[in-house]
């Protein structure tokens, strides 16, 4: 059995498609690990690993980048929910 | 002043010093199960949240006896002290307490701080299997009041006489989003059950994961309504966060009616007619 430890833990916070993250790196052994957690409430959101603490923290912030993007807001919702009431009224007015 | 209950609580300094003791065994809960594969505690159990924590085919706990099966599975006795941590501050860790608890289990701890911790102090991480010899567990029996069901909820909002306590984010209680962002989106409307009151799990806890101190903690629950003379039911959205959260109130508050709605807002914010209240609670 060997046992290893997480070492250079860094962490620091930052946003990502406007929401605030947590990014977290550190070494163990020859390689690097990285999350993205959201700072509320607190997951992760997305993991990356690679062999210098740029390529890991860059894999975990593209896959967070990707995800967070879709996040859906009530607002933007309900916005498309009017605007799609208001083609259907327009359609229904045009075939009056 | 000490918690209510100290004993449920594990230091990284203990589960170091104990790790190797032949009655403890320390399991590793997680919900992404890659984090236990690069490096666990040395000696831990691996729990995947997901698929072995809960029943695959029906959405409901284990049964007795799959329960059973996981507990014999993975070396654990009746008698056996378990230490629970894992990622995203011990959230799934403090589901599989309330399950253990459910079942009855004695000696069930949680490793203050979590995966988090340990890492941040470099302890020592394997990726080792451990293969516990297996054990032929049996469970005491079903605890059913430290689970509140959906029709417990509805009757709650409909008599106003119960805490309910929503521990998301602020914008997830609000209707601003219908998850936490990054996650997922598994219900079809935002908000939250009319009545709550909104303290995000996370307030429970210092910057290093552990759990603030008794006296912080009763001034965050007195302040939501969660006090020690009232039935209170906590809930989130797929019942993990309110998992830590029905831990702190019963276990290190000694709140004695205190259940945890696993059922959350994936269940009422999927419901056809539910109630659902938006914008922030009037404190």
């Amino acid at each position: 059995m060997s046992t290893f430890r997480a070492e250079d833990l860094q962490t620091r916070e930052d946003r990502i498609e406007s929401w605030p993250v947590r990014i977290t790196s550190y070494r163990v052994g020859d390689q690097f690990r990285s999350t993205v957690d959201n700072i509320d409430p607190g997951a992760t959101v997305a993991r990356g690993a690679g062999p210098t603490r740029d390529a890991a923290e860059a894999e975990a912030i593209t896959t967070a980048r990707e995800r967070l993007a879709k996040v859906k807001r009530l607002e933007a919702s309900l916005s498309a929910v009017h605007e799609s009431m208001a083609a259907m009224q327009d359609l229904f007015k045009k075939g009056s | 002043m000490p918690y209510a209950q100290p004993e449920v609580l594990a230091e990284t300094d203990w589960v170091e010093q104990h790790r190797t003791d032949p009655n403890v065994r320390i399991v590793e809960v997680d919900a992404e199960p890659s984090e236990y594969e690069e490096g666990h505690v040395p000696g831990a159990v691996g729990w995947n949240w997901a698929t072995q924590l809960s029943d695959q085919r029906v959405r409901d706990l284990l049964s007795k006896e799959a329960f059973e099966m996981l507990m014999s599975a993975s070396g654990i006795a009746p008698e056996s002290t378990v230490i629970l941590y894992g990622d995203n501050n011990n959230w799934f860790a403090a589901w599989a307490f309330w399950q253990m608890k459910i079942y009855g289990h004695r000696d069930v701890r949680l490793m203050n701080g979590g995966r988090k911790k340990w890492i941040a102090e470099g302890r020592p991480l394997d990726t080792d299997r451990p293969s516990p010899a297996p054990t032929r567990y049996t469970a005491s029996g079903i605890d059913r009041t430290q689970r509140a069901m959906l029709s417990e909820v509805m009757a709650a909002v409909q008599r106003g006489n119960t805490s309910l306590i929503d521990v998301r984010s602020p914008p997830e209680f609000t209707g601003e989003i219908y998850a936490p962002p990054g996650l997922p989106e598994t219900c079809q409307r935002a908000g939250h059950i009319p009545g709550a009151r909104n303290v995000p799990w996370g307030k429970a806890c210092n910057e290093d994961g552990t759990f603030r101190t008794r006296e912080e903690l009763e001034a965050l629950y007195s302040d939501a309504g969660a006090t020690r003379d009232k039935a209170i039911i906590a809930y989130c959205r797929i019942g993990e966060r309110s998992s830590h959260t029905w831990f702190v109130l019963k276990y290190l508050l000694g709140r004695q009616d205190v259940k945890n709605y696993d059922g959350s807002w994936t269940e009422w914010g999927n419901l056809v007619g539910a109630p659902v209240a938006v914008g922030s609670d009037r404190r």
